[in-house]
């Protein structure tokens, strides 16, 4: 039986939003060095030298958050130069991935603490603007039959015939929930604050957010991806491979789909040994980490298998998890979760997900990690699943348990 | 200097070398071994004798400038990759070492000039074309299952840039004019034919200092910026999505690889560009498709046409609903889209074989009715088995058909459909004493019978008699307008509630149609295996990648026993 990992802290900035967004003036590397020296101050026993690696969720690694931002910012926040830092892509997945392959280290014995996280300032380096053989290599697109993701989310309504109703109503629930945790202080414990270079204060809340939208103002919005469907010929890819679906339902709109913004999110893993010898008080366990690979045109139903290979992993059922979250890529995805593995709805996304307070891609999977280890200690609960919809179709799932 | 058979050196006393291209026994010039050779032995003369040359004017002693690939070597060369990559590279390299000579070289075409003969002119410094009615400017190749070699498609994309050169050249195959090719920047001049030779002349004297290529010269730019350029990178994703909607998923292996070549090219430097654009051509030309299209410009349509029969279209369409049955309609203009104005190969006119193919008389009724009848019965047959609906129209779509049979047989109605899906031969042919033309009075095939009791049921049992009645397998809108597949199918058909393999269904409408030519072959309803197969492609809207309907026979896995032994075991 290896160490076990276990989260110490876990921390997040607020999101800012895409137009005219607070964050848009604050570098990434601001964010992760801010949440860094967070977590220091917060932890005075901690010895910074006994950090043995600084994992970072980015995905699209260029411009201002290129070039192992990890390491860089590392430095930046004064952790010392003997403290390393590596920049890692799963897309969507990144931020929960570094937590994983940190837990993954610690358990193998060989280091002992371990900063894993992400950030994303998707106002200052857009999607996509890495590149990458996917979507810009044309063999390769052609003959993978690529299509955006926001297609993909379209078809997956259509096929699971989730209606235009279904999916406003879940971005209305999104909301309401978030403005609920928000307003109830739930993340109070996370959301660092964020600060310009005078220590003046940027942003507190999550800005994305409308939380007195109504189910009419949804469903007054336009369908997102229609246009694009038809015009590029991605609707026609699509049915090309799902040759039995007539046409697409196109049902997501700006109000369900995940906002586009800023933010960073970090998390502390360390062995018992960690806290023995720092001082640390765990919050939680990862009890086990799991990713699996689905069809990737329609790329986002990944997260099933992936919860069901970190369930057989655990030796757990879905009936012995206290809460579960999804990333809201799109209200589909966690609608077709939700139906595939029975899942009571008022165990999921309990507080409101990126429809309402935004997908910041390289940052999400640690933020929401985050959000569960908060939300057992209020409930008391036990355990949480996280999980991601994975770009070029994938999934990643983690189990964590409160202690 | 050896004596050089396809290219003619003229030195003239003012300094400048014209060389004729003019292969001895051809229609056209083509890249051929005689002409690479010729062109070895001319680039060792020009180098070794440059202190005395002022500048080199290319023209023709053909009717045309230049066609395209030499077909006959590609198809030689098939089996292997390294010996063709190595002659392709070579006709690369030629015409790399020609624009960089140091002197002026202009391509004086004189008249049509098809991808070979662009690749060749957009080596050169200049470029002018005759102004003479018909002359075609254009790079073909697409159509034949391949691309622009010998540096052809590298160049057209750095001179146009990606987005023009696939859209206005590469991906359409589209012949220009010379005043189009003006406009385009193709070309440079448009003169009239017979100041050329003098007119390319003076423009090489005039510029003796030789101009280097724009891509040779410091700080170039591809037109329109290179793939992760700010203005490409976002529509970078589009441009394969694009292609897969535009060829509706059928097979399109050039159109790929053009796309491929055009984009990975414009990413390196121009020899590696050419490297890349080589590899994707060998690819094409070792591929079953390209083999296919070249073949159908080797057919020679004789005087097969007997054109007294004075058929026009409305005939046309008598001839396509049956002897005896006035009045109906006609299926849909013929598909000639893949017969182009000009033989790609060798850049002759094919307007003899389009008028021929437009007008097929007679051959429509017997030939052309009982294959598009036993397509859109076993089209209507899996409708009836519980298929989904949309599966068998995106299974003919993307296995190549011109039309996809729910929609055509909406088109042409679903009695008259049932009634050409009856008129198809049973297996073992006609009995003695048939009409040679099929009307619904004789037997039909098993599944003929079973897709035409469907279209009989719709029309019959549910009011949906096709497009022009209000309804058919599809809604339509008050324009007419396709609008989507009626939702009774499903409670008539149980649609879905059987799930076959997506290529066992392409091969069913393959082979359905494929099976019935044969049996018409064989009955002498057409009068050859060439008519047989252009016909096909024309009329029932066979895909053209197959060549037409009596090659996808002969290409069949175990060959036309192999085709025999699967139409047997389909029960077609």
């Amino acid at each position: 039986m290896g160490t076990e990992a276990y989260i110490y802290d876990a921390i997040r900035t607020p999101r800012g939003k895409q137009k005219n967004g607070s964050l848009h003036a604050i570098k990434p590397i601001d964010l992760v060095a801010g949440l860094l020296r967070e977590l220091l101050a917060r932890h005075p026993t901690l010895d910074r030298a006994a950090i043995d690696d600084v994992i970072l969720g980015v995905v699209s690694p260029v411009a201002d958050q290129g070039g192992d931002i990890a390491r860089i910012a590392a430095l930046v926040a004064g952790l010392g130069q003997s403290v390393p830092g590596v920049q890692l892509n799963r897309f969507c997945s990144s931020g929960l991935e570094a937590v994983n392959q940190a837990a993954a280290r610690v358990r193998s014995g060989w280091e002992s603490l371990i900063v894993a996280g992400g950030v994303e300032s998707m106002s200052r380096v857009p999607m996509m603007s890495d590149g990458g053989a996917m979507a810009n290599d044309p063999a390769t697109a052609y003959d993978t039959y690529f299509v955006p993701q926001g297609v993909s989310a379209d078809l997956i309504a259509t096929l699971e015939g989730f209606s235009r109703e279904d999916v406003d109503a879940f971005a209305l629930r999104s909301q309401r929930r978030a403005e609920t945790a928000w307003s109830g202080g739930y993340f109070r414990r996370s959301v660092i604050g964020v600060r310009d270079l005078n220590g003046v204060r940027v942003l507190d809340r999550d800005e994305h957010r409308r939380p007195g939208t109504t189910a009419s103002a949804l469903a007054a919005l336009p369908p997102a991806f229609a246009g694009t469907g038809a015009a590029a010929g991605y609707d026609a890819v699509a049915l090309q491979k799902y040759h039995w679906v007539e046409r697409i339902n196109h049902v997501h709109t700006a109000g369900n789909s995940s906002g586009i913004v800023d933010g960073a999110a970090l998390v502390l893993v360390g062995s018992q040994r960690a806290s023995a010898d720092l001082g640390l008080v765990p919050r939680a366990r990862i009890v086990a980490a799991a990713v699996a690979g689905s069809e990737p045109t329609i790329m986002l139903t990944g997260p099933t298998p992936a919860t069901r290979k970190v369930l057989e992993v655990a030796g757990l059922t879905a009936g012995d998890i206290d809460l579960f979250e999804l990333n809201e890529a799109f209200a589909a995805v966690v609608l077709k979760w939700m139906r595939d593995l029975k899942l009571p709805e008022d165990k999921v996304n309990v507080n409101g997900g990126a429809l309402a307070m935004g997908h910041p891609l390289g940052a999400t999977g640690a933020m929401i990690l985050g959000t569960m280890v908060d939300e057992l200690e209020r409930r008391s609960a036990r355990r949480a699943l996280v999980s991601l919809c994975i770009g070029g179709g994938m999934g990643i799932a983690t189990i964590i348990e409160r202690v | 200097m050896p004596e050089a058979p396809a290219i003619r050196w003229e030195h003239r006393p003012d300094g400048i070398v014209a060389l004729v291209l003019d292969e001895p026994g051809r229609v056209g010039n083509t890249f051929s071994a005689a002409y690479r050779a010729c062109m070895a032995a001319v680039l060792d003369r020009l180098e070794a004798e440059r202190d005395h040359i002022t500048g080199v004017v290319i023209t023709s002693g053909k009717e045309s400038f230049f066609a395209g690939p030499d077909t006959g070597a590609v198809m030689a060369a098939d089996g292997d990759p390294a010996a063709l990559t190595t002659a392709t590279r070579e006709l690369a390299g030629q015409l790399r070492r020609l624009e960089r000579l140091g002197r002026p070289v202009v391509a004086a075409s004189n008249g049509t000039a098809l991808g070979g003969g662009l690749a060749i002119a957009l080596a050169c410094q200049h470029r002018i074309a005759a102004d003479a009615p018909g002359i075609g400017l254009g790079m073909p190749e697409v159509r034949l299952g391949l691309l622009p070699a010998a540096g052809g498609l590298v160049r057209a994309v750095r001179l146009l840039g990606i987005a023009r050169a696939l859209s206005d050249l590469l991906l359409t195959g589209a012949l220009h004019t010379p005043e189009q090719a003006l406009a385009l920047g193709l070309v440079d001049e448009v003169v009239p034919a017979s100041g050329l030779a003098d007119h390319a002349a003076a423009w090489a004297l005039r510029h003796r200092d030789c101009p280097p290529q724009p891509w040779d010269t410091a700080g170039y730019q591809i037109p329109g910026g290179a793939p992760y350029g700010a203005m490409l990178a976002s529509a970078l994703p589009v441009l394969p999505s694009a292609l897969r909607a535009n060829v509706r998923g059928a097979p399109a292996p050039a159109s790929r690889a053009i796309l491929a070549a055009a984009v990975e090219g414009a990413q390196v430097d121009i020899d590696n560009a050419a490297l890349i654009e080589a590899r994707y051509f060998v690819r094409l030309a070792s591929g079953q498709a390209a083999t296919n299209l070249t073949r159908i410009y080797d057919v020679d349509l004789p005087g097969l046409w007997d054109g007294s029969a004075g058929a026009r279209s409305g005939a046309v369409a008598g001839a396509l609903s049956g002897p005896g049955r006035g009045g109906s309609t006609s299926p849909r203009a013929p598909s000639l889209a893949w017969l182009p104005p000009v033989n790609p190969v060798d850049g002759s006119d094919t307007r003899g074989q389009r008028r021929a193919l437009a007008e097929p008389g007679t051959w429509a009724g017997s030939f052309v009715r009982p294959v598009l009848g036993a397509y859109l019965a076993e089209a209507a047959a899996m409708v009836g088995e519980g298929v989904e609906p949309a599966t068998v129209e995106q299974a003919a779509a993307q296995a190549g058909f011109t039309w996809t049979p729910l929609t055509l047989a909406d088109e042409i109605g679903l009695t008259v459909a049932a009634a050409m899906a009856a008129g198809a031969l049973p297996p073992g042919g006609p009995a003695a004493g048939e009409p040679a033309a099929g009307d619904g009075a004789v037997a039909a095939s098993l599944h003929g019978s079973r897709g035409g009791a469907v279209m009989t049921r719709m029309a019959k049992e549910f009011g949906r008699h096709g497009a022009g009645s209000g309804g058919g397998f599809y809604c339509y809108g008050s324009r007419g307008e396709q609008d989507r597949l009626w939702p009774g199918l499903r409670e008539a058909f149980g649609s879905g509630s059987v799930r076959p393999d997506f290529a066992g269904v392409q091969e069913r409408l393959l082979c359905s149609a494929a099976a019935q030519a044969l049996r018409c072959l064989s009955a002498g309803r057409v009068p050859s295996v060439a008519w047989a197969n252009l016909l096909s492609l024309a009329w029932a809207g066979f895909p053209t990648w197959t060549g037409g309907v009596i090659q996808y026979i002969n290409q069949f896995p175990g060959g036309p026993e192999g085709f025999a032994v699967r139409v047997a075991g389909l029960a077609l």
